[in-house]
């Protein structure tokens, strides 16, 4: 309570001396290729994603209706997002325009993509609006395109971001990013450190009494830094070129395991990233062709393994190259045709028996259409896909794959609230990574892709007028993954290996609200809410003991109700979260249940512009409240912390 | 004041924190079985079921509601030696040890050495001292009274199971975390002086440790899970020599008085089979003793002579909760009890 006062007192201090400036509710910086679709996706943009300092994308996307998170806790610990429940390896991460690609586990770590450089996230989950984004992502069951600042022009000459953040748990921070920009040329050089000793305390329940602890083995820190040149030629063509270089060293704390001291594994990873893109707008034709190389390195340790060595290695090293061309063609006025190519060759050596060796063939190819009517867009997509794959031991018989895609959009009606609706079937699948193929005797050879359909309705609603600006999206949708590709031990406890078994049927609603409201010049407020819904039922047999019963870790309720008020440029913002209980294994039994749990985060922020600096201060409680929770369970997430965050730009 | 008392609301929200005590119940313990459920590697959720046998009730968290916390992660072994039971708690590191009338515990004993554990996997019992396997490559000696570790016996690496037969204690060193080059030995250790006497090769990646009615001792030999295949051989305890080795499959042995119930889980076909062993001829009786069709995955098998019944281990698909399955001693079916996750050890109460 005292905290709580301490907190109130701070915050309406802050309140009150507020600098004085323009009236400003959001920071709308959209871009070109947001423009299209601001409100019909989701998305947070720059003023948000300051406002919230989440740490990594993956603690953004918690404010996504339809997101469920897995997270392993800890600075740049693994973090997965599931869209819709169909699972993590069904959606693309796009950044600045490609597609990131990991074949070695099938998922990105969103813990790892930094927050500091970002101008926008978009969740997309029906039809890409920009036709030019990597075709892997047009095809996959949903896309989270990410748009940095470091790659995009912009009017001034010189632009300076740089970051200072401090926090609980040894947690250090610091980004500082220059860009060189004219009207037809941007040149950007970044770089970034943070570093956590990870140390906090924990407890939880453990029967009637409670167990606390340390989390131990939990220290983390990365570098990294980058280029990026951007110029348009002559003749109208975009040219982009960038490189990226990461070096990630993170102990690896596990679950915390009763009475016993568990995490003696570390990590050690090292990524290059140089990609290129051409972009051009003829007449009728609207082109990008791209190629990108990374190479990424990974030895993992484990000093508690009692084989005869008493110590446990394991080197992987993916080298992967993408390359792809898309194109969209007017064909009329009001039809348009798209499509494009795309290829992704990628090799994984490794000190792991079985999976030492692998290398991965991907093409890709999309043939579509978009039909403008005057009061609907159809469109219509067919993708092919044919896969061929090897590793030591054999050559994968090639997969060949066709899916469709089709969706309807009505044109937005209504003139003081703006009304949309919107229709979309989607088939799709993914492809086992190399870990469930081939990994040691986990690993099974014969596994087959995953599939995915899904059927989705949303109504999108905006009105607009000078004092108030409020969108409401809603969806309900129907999706089944057939082929689930799962874990079932197959020789003992300790040896399990993955297998096509199961099949999940999708019953989600979604709703969102955003709702933004000028009081007067100097006040502003704006509520965002949103609730998801997911009855996710396994269904693979009638007769099994968890037929129908909602699947591991996908809550059936979630949501977030976030309120920011504003006095000219000083403002606070309450974030809130709240997830029901989940069960850790498939049978919804009490001895599965992990309780929900509801997360409060409060900031206070000001921004202090001189000319053409902006100076913002912002200091964060996170979990307000010291709920102790854990996503994943026994993977026990800090109780309250505190960050003090300093955010410097030059325009 | 609009934010006070919205920051007044939130604490209210949440002021209500799980809190609710459970009450703890004991039981009287008498005619029933005990289950040890090992749950799954890194969930904590090992546990004992206790099955009443006078009304048929079965309480799934036995040692929670005994206790008022958990058992712990991933429960390998439970065995009975005088008023006292032992429970072998592998990835909590701990032997735990309860009072064979109420549940309760009466000490947890850490298996660490400094930080890192010692991964406890079975135990067995002679005079005043109980011998554990740790997965360090070592048998510790606890002392039954004290309940101290009192001495730590270097055997080969990752020993699994172990059995006493005529004054010395057979030792499995599996070597399963050299995956795939596993050991295929046996340490034979004097009790006398807990000296390894010597060291026996019975094929790749022994396990499971069982002593018949005559003092013989067998073992399985895993395999490798692929072309090697797993099974049964028998040490003479005396002159400390593999007498034979069978040629059929086998991942576990239950003494049944002078036979051993053979049982074998097929992973690749996902099928079970019951073999009867008559100990005293030493051969096979019966390849297919109990019908296995109603069971799932065959997760181990327990006699009890008391009752002269046998009980099946169903793990279901080891992520469901299992199920314990009573047989007559000719192997009929009888009735099932809904245990925890995946149970498998007993111990029968009169």
């Amino acid at each position: 309570m005292k905290f709580t006062l301490i907190l109130l007192a701070l915050m309406l201090s802050f309140l009150s001396f507020a600098q004085l400036t323009e009236r400003e509710l959001q920071e709308v910086r959209v871009r070109d290729s947001l423009r299209n679709n601001a409100e019909k996706v989701q998305a947070l943009r720059r003023s948000a994603i300051l406002e919230l300092q989440g740490e990594d994308v993956g603690q953004l996307m918690q404010k996504f209706a339809g997101v469920a998170i897995r997270s392993y806790g800890g600075l740049g610990g693994l973090k997965t997002i599931s869209v819709r429940s169909l699972g993590s390896n069904h959606s693309s991460i796009v950044v600045d325009g490609f597609t990131l690609v990991n074949n070695q586990t099938g998922q990105i770590n969103l813990g790892q993509l930094q927050t500091e450089s970002l101008e926008s996230i978009q969740l997309i989950t029906g039809g890409q609006k920009n036709y030019l984004v990597p075709i892997s992502a047009q095809v996959s069951g949903s896309s989270l395109l990410i748009e940095t600042f470091e790659a995009s022009f912009s009017e001034h000459k010189h632009q300076v971001r740089f970051s200072s953040k401090a926090g609980s748990f040894g947690q250090y921070d610091n980004y500082l990013s220059y860009k060189f920009g004219r009207e037809r040329l941007y040149c950007s050089v970044f770089g970034k450190y943070r570093i956590a000793n990870g140390t906090y305390p924990y407890s939880f329940r453990n029967g009637t009494s409670v167990y606390s602890g340390e989390r131990l083995n939990n220290f983390y820190q990365d570098a990294m830094g980058g280029a990026n040149l951007g110029f348009k030629t002559k003749k109208g063509g975009l040219v982009q070129l960038a490189y990226r270089k990461e070096f990630v060293d993170q102990e690896l704390p596990g679950a915390v395991i009763l009475y016993s001291q568990n995490g003696f594994q570390t990590l050690q990873t090292i990524n290059d990233r140089v990609q290129l893109s051409y972009l051009k707008h003829l007449k009728r034709w609207s082109l990008r062709a791209f190629s990108a190389y990374s190479a990424m390195s990974m030895v993992y340790t484990d000093s508690s393994y009692l084989n005869s060595a008493g110590f446990l290695q394991s080197d992987y090293s993916n080298s992967i190259g993408q390359l792809g061309l898309n194109a969209r063609f007017r064909l009329k006025e009001r039809l348009y045709l798209f499509g494009g190519i795309e290829e992704q060759l990628s090799m994984l050596v490794s000190t792991v028996a079985g999976i030492d060796y692998a290398k991965r063939a991907h093409s890709f190819g999309v043939l579509g259409f978009s039909y403008y009517h005057p009061i609907f867009t159809l469109t219509g997509q067919f993708s092919g896909q044919i896969v061929v794959e090897e590793n030591a031991n054999q050559t994968r018989i090639p997969l060949y794959k066709m899916n469709p895609f089709i969706q309807v959009e009505s044109k937005e009606i209504g003139q003081k609230v703006k009304g949309q609706l919107n229709l979309f079937y989607r088939n799709s699948f993914r492809m086992p990574s190399f870990s469930e193929l081939y990994y040691n005797s986990i690993g099974n050879a014969d596994l087959k892709p995953e599939k995915a359909d899904q059927i989705s309705l949303g109504k999108t609603l905006t009105v607009r007028n000078p004092k108030t600006q409020f969108v409401n999206r809603a969806s309900v949708y129907y999706n089944q993954v057939r082929d689930k590709i799962v874990a079932i031990p197959t020789k003992n406890l300790f040896v399990w290996s993955m297998q096509n078994v199961g099949k999940v049927a999708i019953v989600g609603f979604e709703e969102s609200a955003e709702w933004c409201y000028y009081l007067s010049q100097n006040w502003s407020t704006c509520l965002v809410l949103n609730y998801t819904f997911q009855k996710v039922s396994d269904i693979t047999d009638r007769h099994a003991p968890t037929f129908q019963h909602q699947i591991a870790y996908i809550p059936k309720h979630s949501g977030n109700a976030d309120l920011t008020i504003k006095r000219k440029n000083t403002g606070l913002r309450i974030s809130n979260f709240a997830s029901s209980l989940r069960y850790s294994l498939n049978e919804n039994i009490p001895a599965n249940q992990v309780d929900g749990y509801w997360l409060t985060d409060a900031a206070v922020f000001t921004k202090l512009p001189i000319r053409n600096h902006d100076i913002r201060l912002q200091f964060t409680v996170k979990n307000c409240l010291n709920t102790s929770y854990a996503i994943v369970r026994y993977y026990v997430m800090p109780g309250r912390s505190f960050l003090i965050s300093l955010n410097y730009a030059l325009k | 004041m609009r934010l006070s008392s919205l920051f007044v609301l939130s604490l209210l929200l949440f002021a209500c924190d799980k809190d609710d005590d459970q009450p703890i119940v004991t039981t009287a313990m008498d005619n029933g079985i005990l289950v040890l459920c090992e749950g799954l590697f890194q969930q904590n959720n090992s546990s004992l079921s206790w099955i009443d046998l006078s009304d048929e009730t079965v309480n799934t968290d036995f040692f929670t509601s005994q206790n008022g916390r958990f058992l712990g992660d991933t429960g390998n072994d439970l065995k009975q030696y005088g008023s006292k039971i032992y429970i072998i708690v592998n990835n909590s590191n701990t032997v735990e040890v309860i009072n064979k009338k109420d549940g309760k515990s009466i000490k947890q004993i850490p298996m660490t050495n400094g930080s890192s554990g010692k991964q406890p996997r079975t135990i067995a019992f002679y005079n005043d001292k109980a011998f554990v396997t740790c997965y360090d490559g070592f048998v510790d000696v606890i002392d039954t009274t004290s309940l101290t570790v009192s001495q730590r016996i270097p055997v080969g690496s990752n020993p699994e199971g172990l059995a006493v037969s005529n004054g010395k204690l057979f030792v499995s060193n599996s070597g399963g975390l050299n995956y795939p080059t596993v050991d295929s030995t046996v340490s034979i250790i004097d009790l006398a002086n807990y000296t390894e006497l010597d060291r026996i090769v019975v094929g790749k990646n022994p396990g499971a440790v069982q002593v018949d009615s005559e003092g013989d001792v067998y073992v399985i030999a895993r395999g490798n899970y692929g072309s090697i295949p797993s099974r049964m051989v028998r040490i003479n305890a005396q002159t400390n020599l593999v007498e034979q080795t069978y040629s059929f499959d086998a991942s576990g042995m239950a003494l049944m008085n002078d036979y051993f119930l053979i049982s074998f889980y097929n992973y690749s076909t996902q099928t079970s089979e019951i073999r009867l062993f008559n100990t005293l001829s030493e051969s096979i009786e019966n390849n297919n003793f109990i019908s296995t069709s109603g069971l799932t995955t065959l997760y181990g098998i327990q006699y009890n002579p008391a009752t002269d019944k046998i009980y099946c281990l169903d793990a279901m698909n080891y992520t469901n909760s299992g199920y314990v399955r009573q047989y007559t001693s000719a192997g009929v079916y009888e009735k099932s009890y809904h245990v925890g996750l995946n149970p498998s050890k007993l111990i029968f109460y009169e």
